[in-house]
């Protein structure tokens, strides 16, 4: 636990590198998403034209 | 050479070699990112004069330098596309800025929390590192909200071209002023990064997380200029053998 | 075909006689700069101390939120009364067309700002010495905003909801202005030596003056298609 603590400083280095983690979770996720969205929206897009061809 | 690059151009060539590579960036950034930081954490000395606080540069540096790289990638690609008018470049510079304006965010609140314990205070105006690095939040807003403003798409990339590119000759002249006008304070000593002499023990997982970030970049950067590509290739008759052969997508 | 000086000098008449129609051009912004600097001793209070230290920092504040409402019109009535597509498709040179904008924008809206300063800087308590500095600091840095700000009113033009997209864009443009400015103007007031501080916002200003009009000239060139 001691080695959690990191002197005192133990709050500011853990919260610093817990937003590390949570900033590349989430803009990680956030392309995924995206990129889901976009290949349903353009696949949709398409099947709508196919039926006129 | 230049057939490779010319090929890497072409939206369908960029989109599947992409798609390759982006699973190693990750393992490589996977495995530098966990030694740099159990290294930086536990194994790494604690520092003469900010003792275990420093631990935080292991995460703050790499962000800060991300912001910074994230900022040359977009203005270069978006310089690149704007005289060359390469399609592909302007979807680079599309994608870059949201992951720059993330970390340029990380790097602001990791440098803030970082300062509290140092400093005394949780924002120092006279830091010019961190009022250069908030001017580069709002360059990035600044890019993304003309983008969202402009519905052509073409010409959303080319007018956030010139915008980038104005800013980059801006943002060595900010980080200028700032260190002018802090150098006059009587203000508090600036965050020195490691101490005087930065030992090996201290050195090395620095240098595999400013690596292994580089390269977590690199496969999120990669993921959105996908995404971007297949947006803006839409109407391709590649994109459609993509999404409909047998009703499977991407 | 009439050369380039004759260029210049058209399309700055032109502007100075349209704002001779439209004397709200120059009045706003002189306004609001008078109001935000007396608005401040009100309610920081009358401390002479006081007064004098913020003086320099609040009128530079002041003169840039001025400037920088000013430059949302720059092309704005052009653009809607199709006069834009004149200026764009003229013989003269663009990037010089975008300087002679600039030039009457800086005649019309930042000019007064600085003959404005010295009766603002009185109820800062400013000495006679540190207001030259002022005035001099203001002369160049609104001679910048009126170059760069060009750029991002270029960028925005037609757009909806453009002037605080126009703000977000020009601020960090503004920034180096707004530092050296505001501190060169608190150096003089502790008699240090402010040298320094006028050869940078020199400096930038030529910077400006050398690239904006060519940045403005493409981004008008953008916006207009």
């Amino acid at each position: 636990m001691e080695l959690f603590a990191m002197g005192d400083y133990g709050p500011y280095v853990w919260s610093c590198y817990l937003l590390t983690l949570i900033v590349v979770v989430i803009s990680t996720v956030q392309g995924k998403r995206r990129h889901q969205q976009i290949s349903d929206q353009v696949t949709r897009q398409l099947k709508l034209k196919e039926p006129g061809e | 050479m230049w057939k490779f690059i010319h090929k890497l151009a072409s939206p369908p060539h960029f989109y599947d070699l992409a798609a390759k590579i982006i699973p190693w960036f990750a393992v490589v950034a996977l495995a530098l990112i966990a030694y740099g930081a159990v290294a930086g954490l536990f194994l790494a000395p604690a520092d003469y004069q900010q003792g275990d606080a420093f631990r935080i540069i292991y995460v703050h540096v790499p962000a800060a330098y991300l912001s910074m790289l994230a900022y040359s990638i977009m203005a270069i690609s978006a310089g690149i596309g704007l005289i060359w008018r390469m399609k592909l470049a302007h979807a680079v510079a599309a994608g870059a800025a949201p992951l720059g304006a993330w970390f340029t965010f990380l790097a602001l609140a990791t440098g803030s929390i970082w300062g509290r314990p140092m400093w005394g205070t949780w924002w120092e105006w006279g830091d010019p590192r961190l009022t250069s690095e908030l001017i580069m939040l709002f360059l990035y807003f600044g890019y993304m909200a003309l983008r969202a403003a402009i519905d052509d798409t073409a010409k959303a990339d080319r007018a956030s071209a010139v915008l980038a590119l104005v800013g980059a000759v801006n943002v060595p002249i900010i980080h200028f002023s700032v260190e002018w006008w802090s150098s006059l304070h009587q203000g508090p000593t600036l965050v020195r990064e490691g101490g005087p002499a930065i030992e090996p023990a201290m050195l090395y997982p620095l240098l595999a997380m400013i690596v292994g970030f580089s390269f977590l970049f690199g496969a999120l950067l990669l993921s959105r200029v996908r995404t971007e590509v297949l947006y803006r290739e839409r109407r391709a008759r590649w994109v459609r053998n993509l999404l409909l052969p047998s009703g499977e997508s991407a | 075909m009439p050369g380039l000086w004759q260029g210049l000098r058209s399309i700055v008449r032109r502007d100075l006689l349209l704002a001779w129609k439209r004397p709200g051009d120059m009045l706003n912004p002189l306004f609001f700069f008078a109001m935000v600097s007396t608005l401040f001793p009100l309610a920081v209070g009358p401390s002479p101390e006081q007064l004098a230290l913020s003086g320099p920092g609040v009128l530079w504040v002041a003169a840039l939120l001025a400037a920088l409402l000013s430059l949302n019109s720059l092309y704005l009535s052009d653009f809607e009364d199709g006069s834009l597509d004149q200026i764009i498709l003229s013989p003269q040179p663009l990037p010089l067309l975008a300087l002679g904008k600039s030039i009457s924008h800086w005649l019309i809206s930042g000019l007064p700002l600085v003959i404005a300063s010295p009766l603002l800087a009185m109820t800062f308590r400013m000495p006679a010495n540190t207001t030259a500095v002022l005035m001099l600091t203001l002369t160049l840095g609104t001679i910048s905003l009126s170059l760069l700000g060009s750029i991002g009113a270029a960028l925005t033009v037609g757009l909806n909801r453009g002037n605080a997209l126009l703000s977000l864009l020009i601020l960090p443009l503004a920034m180096p202005v707004l530092i050296f400015g505001a501190r060169t103007v608190s150096l003089a007031a502790a008699d240090d030596a402010v040298a320094a501080g006028i050869y940078f916002l020199a400096a930038y200003c030529m910077l400006a003056l050398s690239f904006a009009p060519f940045a403005t000239a493409a981004a008008l060139k953008i916006s207009n298609e």
